[in-house]
């Protein structure tokens, strides 16, 4: 077998197109697969016929790097189509490679083709692909975006509405207690004037009493202030402020409920007793809200025993610890007590048993103390009445 | 007896209120005692002196109006004047209907208090002087005999003598001698003056 025989059957045998180029760049062989693939004899590829066969985009650069590779300038290593013989046209790679002789110049080249056409397009689904993906995660990220802002809003609508309505009702339980406030501002007023009666009357004595006049010129001072606090604070808890949470003193916040309520008390023939534990723990808060609902309980309890005879009428409101983490706040009263039917219901938005009720209170006081991570709860008082039971988490717990 | 001293008794549960009407009623004059509660007043209260009681409707425990009914009991009630922050016009019809001398509402004018508490106050002496009249008049009733009462009923009833001998089976000058000593022991000035200590003491005309 010759050289040539043994060239033929290799190059035959192998999956790549093999090619053969003088040292000036004119080729001098095609092996078949080059005609099994383009349809064309090798006849017409010899030389610089095969151009012709290349994709017209990939000509001039490929023969660029020919004549580059030729002058020895860089390696032949090129991809470039090939149409094919029903004028598709294949991705190849193509790696030539120069002989020497013994004087180091180039007498031949040997170069082989390999179809990447199926890796090129494999390449580009890929590309393809990843060009969506990006574009799908940056949609995505975009939706999320949008989503998490509506929700922030929503979010914050809701805390708004909540606000909101916390705050009609307190407006509306103010608006119920008002001839009660009414008589809390009357008592200073008519003080004020008796006084100054009683001051003009001590300087228009015979010889002027000036101490007395003096005394009831400080007594009047007094009383206005006194108004004043009874404005303040109405004031405070009609107001429309966000929540602000803070530290807070329960005891001092049962105090001033009970300020403003002793007088709707006085006018339901109940009295309001307080049973505070001293070294009760701070907790954090925000004040009026808080605030609303033990006036809320209060309210309830003293429009309870306005159904009832016996004596005393008494709401009793206390303050201990519960464990180390918590406080307890307990209204208790003596009126007609909790149907045990709807001890479920008590606390349901809309649920309430006086004919002109909204039935809103219970439904807030205890989305209020579950906002501030505690529970609010009933259970019978005996021998008749019921006791509303909150408990709030302490200030250390709630910083955990 | 118009110059006589006199209190005024000031019921009232908020302190601010009876220390203001303290202040002003003393520099009319009056003698003042407050009190916080129906109940402290009927534990403490003095009737000595004329006086009249300036109360709050809405109290602790006892209200008002019920301090009014518990006084109207006995038998020398003390002129009420009622000052309210409320007052609405059952409860004023109800307060004066039970013999209040005012009814009036927070803030109420310095004028129209003080006008009535001397009201009250001149009622307040005109009673007691009526009951004190009525005791002196019992007392001497007492030191009449029981036939000498027997002869004043006739005649505080018209009868002459004459008729009450007959009435009585007793002679005239009998008779004559008991008028006698029931004109001195009741210090009547007259049959006129008799007559009317009779009607005071309740003594019926008909010779009983």
């Amino acid at each position: 077998m010759t050289e040539i025989d043994s060239w033929q059957i290799l190059t035959e045998a192998l999956p790549q197109l093999i090619w053969a180029a003088a040292p000036d760049g004119a080729c001098t062989y095609f092996s078949t697969q080059w005609t099994e693939y383009t349809g064309v004899p090798e006849s017409e590829m010899l030389g610089w016929g095969w151009m012709a066969l290349l994709h017209p985009d990939d000509t001039e650069p490929t023969r660029q790097y020919w004549m580059d590779s030729v002058a020895g300038r860089i390696q032949y290593d090129v991809e470039y189509r090939v149409r094919r013989w029903d004028g598709e046209y294949g991705w190849f790679k193509t790696r030539g490679t120069p002989v020497r002789n013994g004087n180091g110049n180039i007498v031949r080249w040997f170069g082989t083709c390999t179809d990447i056409t199926d890796q090129k397009r494999a390449e580009e689904a890929l590309r393809f692909s990843e060009q969506e993906l990006r574009e799908a995660r940056r949609d995505l990220e975009k939706k999320v975006a949008s989503r998490t802002a509506e929700r922030m809003r929503a979010e914050e609508a809701l805390r708004i509405a909540q606000a909101d309505l916390a705050h009609v009702t307190r407006v509306t339980t103010i608006g119920e207690m008002a001839a009660s406030i009414a008589h809390e501002v009357n008592q200073p007023l008519t003080a004020v004037v008796t006084n100054g009666s009683a001051c003009i009357r001590w300087l228009s004595a015979n010889p002027p009493n000036l101490d007395e006049a003096r005394r009831a010129v400080g007594r009047i001072i007094n009383d206005g202030n006194r108004a004043g606090e009874v404005i303040r604070r109405i004031r405070a808890l009609v107001k429309n402020t966000p929540p602000q949470y803070e530290c807070l003193d329960i005891n001092e916040l049962i105090r001033e409920v009970t300020a403003i309520a002793h007088s709707e008390a006085r006018r339901s023939g109940a009295s309001i007793q307080t049973h505070l534990c001293e070294n009760v723990p701070s907790i954090v808060g925000d004040r009026i809200q808080l605030q609303q609902v033990i006036l809320n309980l209060a309210m309830n309890g003293m429009e309870a025993m306005s159904e009832v005879m016996e004596e005393p009428k008494e709401i009793l409101v206390s303050s201990s610890s519960s464990g180390p983490n918590a406080i307890v706040v307990e209204v208790r009263d003596g009126g007609i007590g909790l149907d045990p039917e709807n001890l479920t219901n008590l606390f349901s938005a809309f649920y309430t048993t006086k004919p002109s009720g909204m039935g809103m209170g219970l439904a807030i006081s205890r989305s209020i103390v579950e906002a501030h991570g505690g529970r609010l709860w009933a259970e019978p008082n005996k021998p008749r009445g019921a006791v509303f039971r909150f408990s709030l988490p302490t200030q250390d717990e709630n910083t955990l | 007896m118009m110059e006589d001293e006199a209190i005024v008794f000031v019921v009232d549960d908020d302190e601010p209120v009876r220390e203001a009407l303290k202040s002003l009623l003393r520099s009319v004059g009056w003698r003042v005692e407050t009190f916080a509660s129906a109940q402290e007043f009927l534990q403490r209260r003095r009737r000595d002196i004329p006086g009249c009681l300036v109360l709050d409707v809405r109290l602790p425990g006892l209200s008002g109006l019920d301090l009014q009914r518990e006084l109207a009991v006995g038998d020398d009630q003390p002129p009420i004047i009622f000052i309210s922050g409320h007052g609405d016009i059952p409860m004023t019809v109800r307060a004066m209907k039970a013999g209040a001398v005012e009814f009036l509402t927070k803030p109420f004018r310095e004028q129209e208090l003080l006008e009535a508490i001397t009201q009250a106050i001149k009622q307040d002496r005109g009673a007691r002087r009526q009951r004190a009249e009525i005791t002196d008049l019992r007392a001497r009733f007492g030191l009449l005999t029981p036939r000498e009462r027997q002869v004043m009923g006739q005649v505080v009833a018209g009868l002459l003598n004459k008729q009450i001998a007959a009435e009585l089976g007793a002679s005239e000058i009998t008779i004559k001698v008991h008028r006698g000593q029931v004109m001195q022991k009741m210090q009547a000035a007259s049959l006129a003056d008799l007559v009317r200590m009779a009607e005071k003491l309740g003594i019926p005309q008909n010779g009983s």
